[in-house]
C-alpha cells in the first residue's frame, strides 16, 4: 500500500519546481507514519530542482510560504506535525512577491 | 529602577500546534475552520469572507474620504491584492450587498514588463491574460504601458481606452518603441538594485498621477497590503523616506495635491488576502517574482522572517508607521519633489544633518565645484516663470535641488541623470526658475505674515 497525494504549487513556488505547477505523487509506505515534516524532506531531495533555501528554511517552509491541506491553513492541522492521509490535496502559495 | 523580567518582553506566541486541531470557529462555532488569522484565532470559510467584507467597507466608512456616485480609479496589477480588491468592489457594489459602496470605479492596468525584463512575446501574452480578466469584470478598463511615462505627450493624449479585448488592444501597449528605449537606458543607468527597484516605484507612480489627471478622476485605489506596506515603511527608512512615512503609510495619500492615492487593503495581510483567493475561487495572474533584491528584498526577507515567530510584528510595524509623521508646519507644502511629488524635506536648518552631509560632500570633493555666476540679465517674455531664458536641459545641481532627500539619494546612483523623464526635468526647472524669479523680486514681495 502506498500514500497518494495531489501537491499543487503557485504564486511563484512552482519556479522551484520546473515551473510545474501540479505534482501527483506516491509515497512508499515505510514503519513510521508519514507527517508533513516528512513530506518536506521528500519534496527537498526529489522535487526540487534548484535554491532549496527559497522553499525550504530551518526545517519548515520558508517564512511568506501558505500551506493549505484540503484547502484548510495548515495551522489548524498541527503544521508539521500533521499526518498525511491517502488522496490528500497539499497547496504550497508563495506570497513573496511584488504587487 | 528598570525591572523588565526577560519573561515580560515575549510576545503572545502561538499556541503549541497540537491544542489547535479540532477548533470550532471563534464566531459562530462551526466546526469546519478553515483558517487561522490575527495570532490563533481560527474561523470557518463565512465568517472568514464576512470579516474581510467587513474590514474592507468599514476602512471606507471610517475615513468619509469617496463620496457618493464618485469615480474612483482601480490600480490593477494583476496581483492577489489588486485581484482580491477588485473582487471586493465588485461584491461591494454589487445588488445583493447590504449597504453598497457608492463608488463607480474605472479600472486601469500598467504594464510594467519592461521593469522585469521580459521580452515582447511574454508582455504580449501577460498583458491578454490580465486584460481578458479585467474585462470580465464588466467595468471600465484603461490599460497603460509604463514606458509611457517617458512620454513628453500631454498627460491627456497618451489615453488608450480599452473597452473590449481585441488583438491589438494588448498589441498597442508594446508599441512605444522609442519610449521603451528611453526607459531601458534609465533602467541600466541605475547602478544598484535599491534604486532601480526605488525608481521604478516612483515612475509607476508619476504614471497613475498622470493617467488619473488625464481622466479628470481624482482618487486612486492601490492594493498595498499591510504585509507590503511593513516592509515598504522599514526600506523606506533606510532609503532616506523617513520624512514621508506618513504619505507611504496612510490610508489616503495627499501628497499630490491633484490626485489622493487610497488604500482600502491596508488592513489585510498577505496571509489573509491568498486565502480570500482560495475560498473565492479567484486565479491571480502571477507577478514575475524576482527573488530578493536590493534593500527591499532584505527587509522583506527580516520582517517575514519575524512575522512567522511573532505573529504580531508586521501590525505593529505598520500601526507605528502610521503614527510617525512630520508636522505640516515643518515643511513648505507649496515645494514638492519633481520626482516622487511628496514635500520637500530638505528645507531644514543649517545644522542638519544634511547639511551637514552636504558638507562633508563639498568639503571632500576639493575646489571642483567652482561657484557659478549667474548673471544673466536678460528681457522675460512675460510668461512669468523664466522659462524663456532658460536652456531646456537641466543642469544636475539644479535637478538635485527639486528633489527630496530620498530621490536625491536614489539619483546618486544614476550615472546620467539626462535620461530621467522629460517631464522631471522641466518640473525642475520650473522650481529653479520660480525660486531665481522670487528672488529678483523679493522686496517688491508684501509677506503675508497671518497666513499662518
Amino acid at each position: 500500500m502506498s500514500l497518494n497525494l495531489k501537491l499543487e504549487f503557485s504564486g511563484g513556488a512552482e519556479l522551484l519546481v520546473n515551473k510545474v505547477k501540479n505534482h501527483d505523487i506516491t509515497l512508499p509506505i515505510s514503519s513510521k507514519l508519514w507527517t508533513l515534516r516528512g513530506l518536506l524532506d521528500w519534496i527537498k531531495d526529489n522535487l526540487l530542482a534548484e535554491r532549496p533555501e527559497l522553499f525550504i528554511q530551518g526545517g519548515s517552509v520558508r517564512p511568506g510560504i501558505l500551506v493549505l491541506v484540503n484547502d484548510a491553513d495548515w495551522e489548524l492541522l498541527g503544521e508539521l506535525e500533521y499526518e498525511l492521509q491517502d488522496n490528500d490535496h497539499i497547496v504550497f502559495i508563495s506570497t513573496l512577491h511584488g504587487g | 529602577m528598570c525591572s523588565i523580567q526577560e519573561g515580560e518582553l515575549l510576545q503572545p506566541k502561538r499556541q503549541p500546534s497540537s491544542s489547535l486541531r479540532d477548533r470550532k470557529c471563534m464566531k459562530c462555532s462551526n466546526e469546519e475552520t478553515v483558517v487561522i488569522i490575527r495570532i490563533n484565532d481560527a474561523f470557518c470559510k463565512d465568517c472568514f469572507l464576512q470579516y474581510c467584507t467587513h474590514k474592507f467597507r468599514s476602512a471606507f466608512g471610517k475615513s468619509r474620504l469617496i463620496r457618493d456616485k464618485e469615480q474612483v480609479l482601480v490600480a490593477h496589477s494583476g496581483g492577489p491584492a489588486s485581484c482580491a480588491m477588485l473582487h471586493l468592489i465588485q461584491e461591494g457594489t454589487s445588488r445583493r450587498a447590504h449597504k453598497k459602496l457608492r463608488f463607480s470605479s474605472v479600472l486601469v492596468f500598467i504594464d510594467d514588463g519592461v521593469f522585469h525584463g521580459l521580452t515582447l512575446v511574454e508582455r504580449k501574452a501577460r498583458n491578454a491574460q490580465v486584460l481578458k480578466q479585467l474585462i470580465s469584470s464588466g467595468l471600465d478598463v484603461h490599460a497603460y504601458a509604463i514606458e509611457q511615462v517617458m512620454s513628453t505627450t500631454s498627460s491627456a493624449s497618451l489615453g488608450l481606452p480599452v473597452q473590449a479585448v481585441s488583438a491589438d488592444s494588448f498589441e498597442i501597449l508594446c508599441s512605444f518603441d522609442s519610449e521603451c528605449k528611453q526607459l531601458e537606458a534609465l533602467l541600466a543607468a541605475t547602478t544598484s538594485d535599491t534604486s532601480r527597484q526605488s525608481l521604478q516605484h516612483v515612475l509607476r507612480q508619476r504614471l497613475l498621477i498622470q493617467v488619473a489627471n488625464g481622466m479628470g478622476i481624482n482618487k486612486v485605489l492601490l492594493g498595498n497590503s499591510t504585509t507590503s506596506l511593513a516592509v515598504q515603511m522599514m526600506s523606506n527608512v533606510a532609503q532616506g523616506r523617513g520624512a514621508h512615512l506618513l504619505y507611504d503609510m496612510s490610508f489616503a495619500d495627499l501628497r499630490s495635491t491633484s490626485v489622493t492615492f487610497v488604500r482600502p487593503m491596508r488592513e489585510f495581510t498577505t496571509h489573509e488576502i491568498e486565502h480570500y483567493l482560495l475560498l473565492n475561487q479567484l486565479g491571480t495572474i502571477d507577478v514575475i517574482s524576482t527573488g530578493p533584491k536590493g534593500l527591499e528584498g532584505l527587509t522583506s526577507d527580516f520582517v517575514l522572517g519575524l512575522q512567522a515567530d511573532f505573529p504580531n510584528t508586521v501590525s505593529t510595524i505598520m500601526r507605528t508607521g502610521e503614527k510617525i509623521g512630520v508636522s505640516h508646519s515643518e515643511i513648505d507644502i507649496d515645494l514638492c519633489c519633481s520626482l516622487c511629488q511628496a514635500p520637500l524635506d530638505t528645507d531644514v536648518g543649517p545644522s542638519s544633518a544634511l547639511a551637514a552631509t552636504q558638507f562633508s560632500e563639498v568639503v571632500s570633493r576639493g575646489n571642483r565645484q567652482s561657484s557659478r555666476c549667474s548673471s544673466e540679465a536678460t528681457e522675460c517674455c512675460g510668461q512669468g516663470d523664466g522659462s524663456c531664458q532658460s536652456s531646456t536641459r537641466c543642469e544636475l545641481p539644479d535637478l538635485r535641488r527639486s528633489l527630496c532627500y530620498g530621490c536625491r539619494l536614489m539619483c546618486k546612483d544614476l550615472k546620467d541623470t539626462s535620461l530621467l523623464p522629460a517631464s522631471v526635468q522641466s518640473n525642475a526647472l520650473q522650481v529653479k526658475n520660480r525660486a531665481e524669479m522670487r528672488a529678483s523680486i523679493q522686496n517688491f514681495l508684501i509677506e503675508d505674515d497671518d497666513a499662518k
